[in-house]
């Protein structure tokens, strides 16, 4: 359980540099030149604009379809929509790489009439789709944990429903969301694939810098692409793994920065301290108010001057036309009117959610579907993955998965156990609990790097089956102890007294009486796990797996190929063999789908069986 | 309420019965006692004096906690309530029986006269009632309270000819006067029972009912 | 110490960190009697029952001193055996707490903890306690089924149909009756008048009603202190102290 402390200590010397100041200022990156040069602010720069870009995108689209979710929708269509944005999670972060990379790039490249549609503005509303969800529920979770009785005490002063929702419980979940979309930044952060397969991957800063049509390439993309080419020991590999440290730092920065309100949330809940939640309510509502007229004008003239500048005159007259419309119509509006309007806007936003997910699959099942067949499904593939099939794919990412899970799983379920169970509330508990946390905020590419710099070198062990699955296990590992943590949590205390007033023992009382009505939540957590283990490209991109082998490996110590690597491959490097790929996305869609399917389902059944 | 709420009530009313019983037959030995002139079974009618005693107070406590412990609704309630009513008018009843029998005692030896007027008749009338009150309240059923009304004025009208009838002899015959009043005053005991039988009937009615009827 | 006394207790006291929960209690309960403990909220009582069997030990900070004997046995001793201590004391919660299992399964969990697995051994202790729990004939049929599925009253004697199959010496009740409706109260109440033949019962009430109903003796505590401890009918009655009568009379808590 302390493999958790471990990790983190361990990974730092790892990160072991030549470490020099102006490293991280140095505006070229250009480590194959002659004379090469580490500078990696040009990344830094263009990991910082590809988020922007993206949180623009997303975060309006998301708060809108979360207020949807959690105030509008009938529990008919919320039992769908939810569902729907725990699918959009779940895709691989190679399908939607291949997506963007096959449709995406594509549209931009026509519409804006340039080279190539591998641009920032790809990687943003890429990545901005790819942050949605996790945006969206945890705002979604915040909104609606707003205690009913502000609902009602605003409608009692006659407050319409829109106003009631955009003034009193949508503020009072503030730091929920502000949770939300910090998480979604972290998670647009430490994404690996989708940008490499489509921001174009030149390490500059765009010239000017709100040129959105400009390749770009992210600290992530830089790790994914030039690791494999890089030779062990030189000087571009320390490097590389200096540039990690820097990425992991942000990422845990804002990862942590959000596990803190997220806690403060959760504390605040609890009788104690909403006393003091209320006092700070206020604060929030005031400051608004007063600065709101401000605001309001402020932003708008920004946003304005942002997209003239951009040359998208067409959207700022847009904007201006609404502007003035909001304005002047506010007094004459009816609030009924305003309500139907602000309604509108939220569930178009529901729309588009949905939308995007149906695009995405849509395109990526009607085009698989004719590459799937016995064949297909059975067959190693050939001519490079033009022809042939997928099956040791298959096989490699189910051997990878279930090596995964079966290491990761009594790990985590014993770290959880515990951590809830055998220890008090302390120093010790916090300390493993934040080094869990940090360890769910950091990026696969990271574990990948860890995985092949520990596993692969150090340990020996070498590029293998059993090297990607214990990376794969270290990244599943915080959710199963977090899952486990949470239903083990949900047990209430009078049950583990009646059990201890019998005069069973404290481990009894686990075995019997804790852990049975906590396995549903456990059994989902694992899914989750394996689903979103499935589905990882980069931990696995140095650590396991090859292009293409003939044959299933031998034993654990053997290469072996995987479905989502397998994609990414085809998709970049192979030209033509249009049909296997989307074969290949298809069929890794479906596996993940499936397995969050599953979850969902076991969990449901039993909410269902213990609320009845 | 609990089952030991409700066999406690019960071994009330049997308690109270008892005693009401214990009472009558107080009553009734005195009776017969001055009919035959019993001397000794006018003291044993003295003897249990105390016994009566006991057995209200611990009666008593016994409804109070009943009351305390258990807070009683409707039904049982009432049942309680008339139960302390009861034993109050057994009480008298018993009393009633310990003077008459202390009467006995004073005139024992001297003969009686007019053939005790209607002293054994309006006893025997008391007596019935006062039994028919303590039957209603054992089995909970008011129809032997029906005609309580008649019977009260039956004996209120053999009250009024004994008072006549002594003053007549009185006056004949001033050596009887000690006896002859005596024989009102029992007269006037006999009475008084029977008032308590029907205040024991009304409560008896209320208890079955929850309605208040008074007996004139 | 009489050997009619089962436990008892000399200058006991309990911090909570700093706070002094119980202060210098000093009682001794008698065998097979049921004692009632009453005052008001936060006077200690619920705390004092939870050191009969140990339960304070699942909370931080507690800090015991004082003697506290179990038959003789320090309670408070090191060596002293929890896990045996509770299956002779027994304790049944304010808030009735069957495990999400079946019936059959929720009162068998005891003896199962201590060893016993024979199948047929298990029937009959189920059995036996259900019954003495005045719960089989409701029960006998669907012994396999949830016992969340039965009613609150219904819970509450499951649960201590479970404490009764350890075959306990001693029962603590923690305001059992608090969470049921007037007639399960009604129920439980005839239950303990049952269980005082062969059980010590050891009862902390709200409802002092209750207390002079089912116990023969009873101690009220005020603060953290034992203000006075005497045969029921004796408190009730006249109690010896003012604090005690003005509680009795409601005049305050």
């Amino acid at each position: 359980m302390f493999i958790l402390l471990f990790l983190l200590r361990d990974g730092y010397p790892i990160f072991e540099t030549v470490g020099i100041a102006n490293f991280l200022f140095g505006s070229t990156w250009a480590p194959t030149a002659i004379e090469p040069s580490y500078g990696i602010f040009a990344l830094i720069v263009g990991t910082i604009l590809v988020t922007l870009g993206a949180m623009i995108f997303a975060v309006p689209l998301s708060i809108g379809c979360a207020i949807y979710i959690s105030e509008l929708a009938s529990p008919r269509v919320k039992s769908v929509l939810k569902p729907a944005t725990e699918l959009l999670a779940g895709i691989p972060s190679v399908v939607y790489g291949f997506f963007g990379l096959i449709i995406l790039t594509t549209f931009i490249r026509t519409t804006f009439d340039i080279p190539t549609g591998q641009t920032w503005l790809a990687g943003s509303i890429l990545l901005g789709i790819m942050a949605l969800p996790t945006i969206i529920s945890v705002s979604e979770d915040a909104i609606s944990s707003v205690p009913r009785e502000y609902h009602e005490g605003s409608l009692a002063t006659g407050a319409t429903r829109w106003q009631t929702i955009s003034r009193a419980v949508v503020p009072a979940a503030l730091s929920g969301v502000a949770a939300a979309i910090i998480l979604g930044v972290g998670r647009a952060i430490g994404e690996t694939m989708a940008v490499m397969m489509v921001t174009g991957n030149a390490a500059i800063i765009p010239d000017p810098i709100w040129n959105v049509l400009s390749p770009i390439r992210t600290l992530t993309g830089t790790l994914g692409i030039e690791m494999g080419e890089v030779s062990i020991g030189s000087d571009h590999y320390h490097a590389l793994f200096g540039v990690a440290v820097v990425l992991l730092v942000i990422a845990l920065i804002v990862n942590f920065s959000a596990v803190a309100i997220l806690s403060y949330l959760r504390d605040g809940r609890t009788a104690s301290h909403k006393s003091t939640l209320r006092l700070k309510y206020p604060l929030v509502t005031t400051l608004r108010e007063r600065f709101s007229q401000w605001w309001r004008i402020a932003a708008l003239a920004l946003l304005v001057l942002l997209l003239l500048i951009t040359a998208l005159w067409w959207v700022a007259l847009l904007v201006i036309l609404a502007a003035a419309l909001w304005h002047y119509g506010r007094n004459r509006l009816s609030r009924k009117h305003i309500e139907l309007i602000a309604f509108a806007v939220v569930t178009a936003a529901a729309l588009i959610v949905l939308a995007i997910l149906a695009i995405i699959l849509g395109d990526i099942i009607v085009n698989g579907l004719p590459a799937l067949s016995w064949d297909f499904l059975t067959q190693s593939p050939t001519n490079l993955g033009r022809g042939g099939g997928i099956f040791p794919a298959i096989i490699g990412t189910l051997y990878l998965v279930t090596g995964a899970i079966l290491i990761a799983l009594p790990l985590g379920v014993g770290a959880a156990i515990y951590l809830v169970e055998y220890t008090r509330e302390g120093r010790v508990t916090r300390i493993i609990r934040t080094g869990v946390d940090l360890l769910n905020g950091t990026p696969s590419i990271v574990f990948g790097l860890f995985g092949f710099a520990f596993i692969v070198l150090f340990l020996n062990v070498g590029v293998s089956l059993l090297a990607g699955m214990i990376t794969l296990a270290l990244m599943v590992l915080p959710t199963v102890i977090r899952t486990t943590e949470e239903s083990l949590k949900n047990i209430p205390q009078s049950l583990r007294e009646g059990s201890l007033a019998l005069g069973a023992t404290q481990w009894q009382t686990i075995k019997n009486v804790v852990i049975p009505p906590a396995v549903p939540g456990i059994v989902t957590g694992a899914i989750l796990s394996i689903g979103r283990a499935a589905g990882e490209t980069a931990p696995i991109m140095f650590t396991a797996v090859v292009f293409s082998t003939r044959f299933l490996p031998n034993s654990l110590f053997d290469p072996v190929m995987a479905l989502p690597y397998h994609l990414y491959i085809l998709s970049t490097n192979v030209p033509g063999a249009s049909t296997n790929k989307y074969g290949t996305a298809l069929v890794l869609v479906m596996l993940v789908v499936a397995f969050y399917t599953v979850a969902i389902l076991v969990r449901n059944h039993y909410a269902k069986k213990a609320g009845g | 309420m609990t089952d030991k709420f409700h066999s406690e009530l019960k071994d009330l009313k049997k308690g109270v019965s008892d005693m009401a019983r214990f009472a009558l037959s107080m009553l009734q030995d005195s009776q017969d006692a001055f009919i035959n002139q019993d001397d000794a079974l006018a003291t044993t009618v003295l003897d249990r004096k105390d016994q009566l005693r006991e057995k209200t107070v611990t009666l008593e406590e016994n409804c109070y906690q009943l009351i305390a412990l258990n807070q009683p609704m409707a039904k049982d309630m009432r049942t309680i309530v008339c139960s302390l009513k009861v034993i109050a008018a057994s009480e008298r009843i018993g009393r009633y029986g310990k003077s008459t029998a202390k009467i006995v005692k004073e005139i024992a030896g001297k003969p009686h006269i007019a053939n005790m007027m209607s002293l054994p008749l309006m006893s025997e009338y008391v007596l019935a009632m006062i039994d028919d009150s303590i039957k209603a309240y054992e089995t909970e059923n008011i129809r032997k309270l029906d005609g309580f009304s008649a019977r009260d004025d039956a004996i209120d009208a053999l009250r009024h000819s004994i008072f006549r009838e002594s003053i007549t002899y009185m006056m004949e015959n001033p050596k009887i006067i000690t006896q002859a009043t005596y024989y009102i005053i029992i007269a006037r005991y006999l009475e008084r029972c029977g008032d308590h039988a029907c205040k024991i009937a009304e409560n008896v009615q209320y208890m079955e009912t929850g309605e208040r009827i008074e007996i004139k | 110490m009489s050997d009619k006394t089962i436990i008892s207790t000399k200058n006991l006291n309990l911090w909570y960190n700093e706070k002094h929960a119980l202060q210098d209690i000093s009682m001794e309960i008698e065998k097979k009697k049921t004692t009632a403990l009453i005052g008001p909220s936060g006077c200690g009582k619920s705390t004092l029952l939870r050191c009969f069997n140990r339960m304070n030990d699942l909370i931080n900070q507690v800090k015991i001193t004082g003697e506290l004997l179990l038959d003789q046995e320090n309670m408070l001793s090191c060596d002293m055996d929890v896990v045996s201590l509770r299956k002779r004391v027994g304790m049944v919660f304010q808030r009735p707490n069957p495990f999400p299992k079946s019936i059959y399964e929720n009162v068998a969990y005891g003896p199962r903890v201590h060893g016993i697995n024979d199948r047929k051994e298990l029937d009959t202790i189920v059995e036996k306690s259900l019954k003495h729990a005045a719960l089989w004939e409701e029960v006998r049929d669907r012994l396999d089924e949830s016992a969340l599925g039965l009613s609150g009253g219904q819970q509450q004697r499951l649960c201590i149909a479970r404490t009764l199959a350890v075959e306990p010496e001693v029962i603590l009740m923690d305001e059992p009756c608090s969470a049921l409706d007037p007639i399960a109260t009604a129920k439980i109440e005839n239950l303990i008048e049952m269980l005082k033949e062969d059980y010590t019962v050891i009862i902390v009430t709200h409802n002092m009603q209750q207390a002079a109903r089912v116990s023969d003796y009873t101690g009220f505590m005020y603060l953290g202190k034992l203000i006075e401890y005497d045969r029921t009918t004796n408190i009730f009655e006249h109690p010896r102290e003012d604090l005690t009568e003005n509680y009795i009379t409601g005049r305050f808590g």
